[in-house]
């Protein structure tokens, strides 16, 4: 078989390359260029550059200086020729079984991807936020509830602070839970409550405003109170952190893939969080059952909001990080239906429509 | 005496020229000439619709030594084919998932050291000698310096004076003159062609000096100076970047693109966009016409109707694939630059000398913690 080759040599001293005889031997290459003395290149210095791929010439260097061959038969040469030193060059043959591994790295790549996206970053929330200490969680829900309070004005009004207190007796010797639980009310037309991590739960005067009776502002508490119990917040958390790192590590955090991977992350904490959602509602219902209040409560006041938010509704399905108002009260009023303990009314001695209306701020 | 680019015939006293020759300017075309005292010094009588089937022999076949007064026209090609890029994307953020993003250092150098392989120009390919390794020791520095730096920083400004935080609006400009001049510095430093290193010799200083007088005057003048701005900045770049022991030459001037830029603004302004790619490939083509390297000259056969389509339906590839086709759209962009880039005439290989100049990587390792775009690739 052919052991001389024709190529350049680039001696590295000046972009001149010289026509160059290459010959091959079982422990180097002897290369003849143009106007020059032969000289030898034992193997254990040659690095191979470039000619990988189909149709790129083959390029071997020594320190700065290279040859050129454009025969990809000088690859096979090599590989037959040099016996210890021929994982350092390419083999072309091995060219079809790169086109295999790289199949299989797509499909790797793709389920792998996948099934962390839709598994792995679920479990991985479950198992971190597990471990997380309550004291931790505490001070991160007093940092985010501090923040809102130097924003938003306070209610001080004394007797909603004593009925919100009452309800949150009742419903607490049922909660079953480690945290603490404190309910601040914030002067605010928006229809909101949020449950902070470590046990603080936020309620806006206008979801206040919209209930008409104890057992509503009950079910939304014991809602919240749930989130705080199962640590869903903490969780959100942690998936969020995995997301990013999966995309950071995909792609070495490319912008534009950066900012696809946010618009795919967005969508996938929507649909997680709805899952959380339904599990607060669920065992919110549960947990006013258990305290003996009357849980139909939370389902009239998911009617009520439905009442004021139609319109919106249809669209809101996918980008919404909560179930639609229509499917929370079905669910619900499937479960609560079920039960017939007598229920113990919460307050029955407060006038609560002149109640919720006496929430006033007071300038410090 | 002819014009290779225009046919003009005019004629040259050649007795009054320096021994070593001089450049002079067709009066037709503008094109630059290399005369000396025995005539052209690159003359070239071959046409444009000759110069592919010029281009693919000279890749196919030995290149033989490539002689000082042979005419010459050649166009760099690029070889690389969606289909390996992909597989070196695949790998990458395979190995990426696995080493938690660590490989990407690994991996941007294996997509570098892939594209400058391909690329070709006179028979011979480029090559890059950089390493995963120098990119990520070169990362790691940045980082922990930009955390020792905040936190001094931060620990300044709460202890002595608030006032401290304006460090970090004041000396943006010096840390991105800094990234992008170090950054260049690297990647030349790390590029070579027929065995001999190119390197990037302009200082942070100057190109401070440029960019901060630029932006001024830019705004003194509302805009007006722009096209002195772009002159500048061009000679900064290309004058002081250099391919073994020789530099690029730049010869443009604001004069001269004043009239056609400030029409291309209105006239984008009034196509509410479209027009800006036409004025692109109008501005490239007056760059690298005034673009030399020793006896080599450069044209650019870019047009705006080609960069439009180009963009085009690279932006269609990149929404309907979610980003999968971006090997594809690589590809197909360096082709598109390469083979509408023209060199005219030879370069005498054997007076260009190595001379490689070493570079740091902190540059580089900036712009990644950061997340700044310094280049091409």
């Amino acid at each position: 078989m052919l052991t001389h080759w024709q190529g350049q040599y680039l001696d590295g001293k000046t972009a001149l390359s010289k026509s160059a005889r290459v010959a091959v031997t079982p422990s180097g290459l002897d290369i003849a260029p143009e106007g020059q003395t032969q000289f030898f290149w034992p193997f254990e210095k040659i690095t191979q550059t470039q000619g990988f791929h189909a149709g790129e010439a083959v390029r071997l260097e020594n320190g700065i200086e290279a040859i050129v061959i454009r025969d990809a038969a000088f690859l096979l040469a090599l590989q037959r020729l040099s016996s210890n030193h021929r994982t350092k060059f390419h083999d072309p043959r091995t060219r079809q079984k790169r086109a295999i591994y790289i199949a299989v790295a797509l499909v790797t790549a793709i389920a792998g991807v996948a099934s962390i996206y839709l598994w792995g970053i679920e479990a991985a929330g479950n198992a971190v936020a597990g471990r997380v200490p309550i004291e931790w969680e505490e001070k991160l829900g007093n940092t985010v509830a501090d923040s809102i309070i130097q924003k938003t004005p306070l209610c001080k009004d004394k007797n909603v602070a004593t009925a919100i207190n009452e309800i949150m007796q009742r419903l607490s010797s049922s909660a079953e839970s480690p945290y603490r639980f404190n309910v601040l009310v914030v002067q605010s037309e928006a229809i909101n409550a949020i449950a902070l991590p470590g046990g603080r739960i936020i309620v806006f005067s206008g979801l206040l405003e919209l209930t008409d009776r104890p057992e509503e502002l009950a079910g939304v508490l014991a809602h919240e109170m749930q989130h705080i119990t199962k640590k869903h917040a903490t969780k959100a958390i942690i998936q969020n952190l995995s997301t990013s790192l999966l995309l950071y590590a995909a792609t070495g955090s490319s912008i534009g893939a950066r900012q696809a991977g946010n618009a795919a992350n967005s969508l996938m904490l929507m649909k997680y969080s709805r899952a959380l959602e339904e599990e607060a509602d669920i065992s919110g219902a549960k947990l006013l059952m258990r305290a003996n209040v009357d849980p139909s409560g939370i389902s009239s006041f998911f009617e009520k909001l439905s009442a004021k938010e139609r319109g919106t509704e249809i669209f809101m399905r996918y980008t919404s990080s909560h179930p639609r108002n229509a499917e929370r009260i079905k669910y619900l009023k499937e479960l609560t239906t079920k039960s017939a303990s007598p229920y113990t009314a919460i307050l029955p001695d407060v006038d609560w429509d002149t109640l919720v209306l006496t929430c006033y701020f007071e300038d410090e | 005496m002819q014009c290779p680019s225009c046919a003009y015939s005019g004629n040259i006293d050649l007795t009054r020229l320096p021994e070593k020759g001089a450049t002079i300017e067709c009066p037709k075309c503008k094109a630059k000439l290399r005369v000396d005292r025995n005539g052209m010094i690159a003359s070239s009588q071959k046409t444009i619709t000759q110069r592919h089937d010029t281009a693919k022999t000279s890749n196919e076949t030995a290149p033989v030594k490539a002689s000082a007064t042979a005419a010459e026209i050649n166009v760099p090609s690029f070889h690389g084919t969606s289909k390996d890029l992909f597989g070196i994307f695949i790998i990458n953020i395979l190995l990426g998932i696995v080493t938690l993003g660590i490989y990407k250092f690994w991996g941007k150098t294996k997509i570098r050291r892939y594209l400058y392989s391909q690329t070709e120009l006179m028979g011979e390919r480029f090559a890059y000698h950089g390493t995963g390794k120098e990119l990520f020791i070169g990362w790691i520095k940045a980082i922990l310096l930009l955390f020792a730096g905040s936190m001094a920083i931060s620990s300044l400004a709460t202890h002595i004076n608030r006032a401290f935080l304006f460090i970090v609006p004041l000396s943006a400009p010096f840390v991105i003159a800094f990234i992008v001049v170090a950054s260049t510095r690297y990647r030349l430093s790390r590029s070579s062609w027929r065995g001999v290193r190119f390197s990037f010799r302009g200082s942070v200083r100057k190109a401070v000096l440029i960019y901060a007088n630029g932006y001024f005057l830019v705004a003194v003048t509302l805009g007006l100076y722009i096209p002195f701005f772009h002159a500048k900045r061009k000679k900064f770049w290309l004058e002081n970047a250099y391919y073994g022991n020789s530099t690029f030459e730049y010869n443009g001037n604001g004069w001269k693109i004043l009239k056609t830029m400030y029409l291309s603004w209105i006239l984008t302004l009034l196509t509410l966009g479209i027009y800006g790619f036409w004025f692109s490939a109008k501005l490239d083509c007056y760059d690298w016409a005034n673009t030399r390297f020793e006896s080599l000259f450069f044209e650019s056969a870019e047009t705006g109707q080609s960069l439009f389509a180009l963009y085009l339906i690279n932006i269609l590839l990149i929404i309907f694939t979610i980003g999968l086709a971006t090997p594809w759209v690589m590809t197909r962009t360096l082709k598109y630059k390469t083979e509408r880039l023209i060199t005219r005439g030879t370069i005498d290989f054997e007076k260009i000398k190595q001379d490689a100049r070493t570079s740091e990587t902190l540059g580089e390792g900036f712009a990644d913690a950061l997340n700044i775009d310094a280049g091409l690739i």
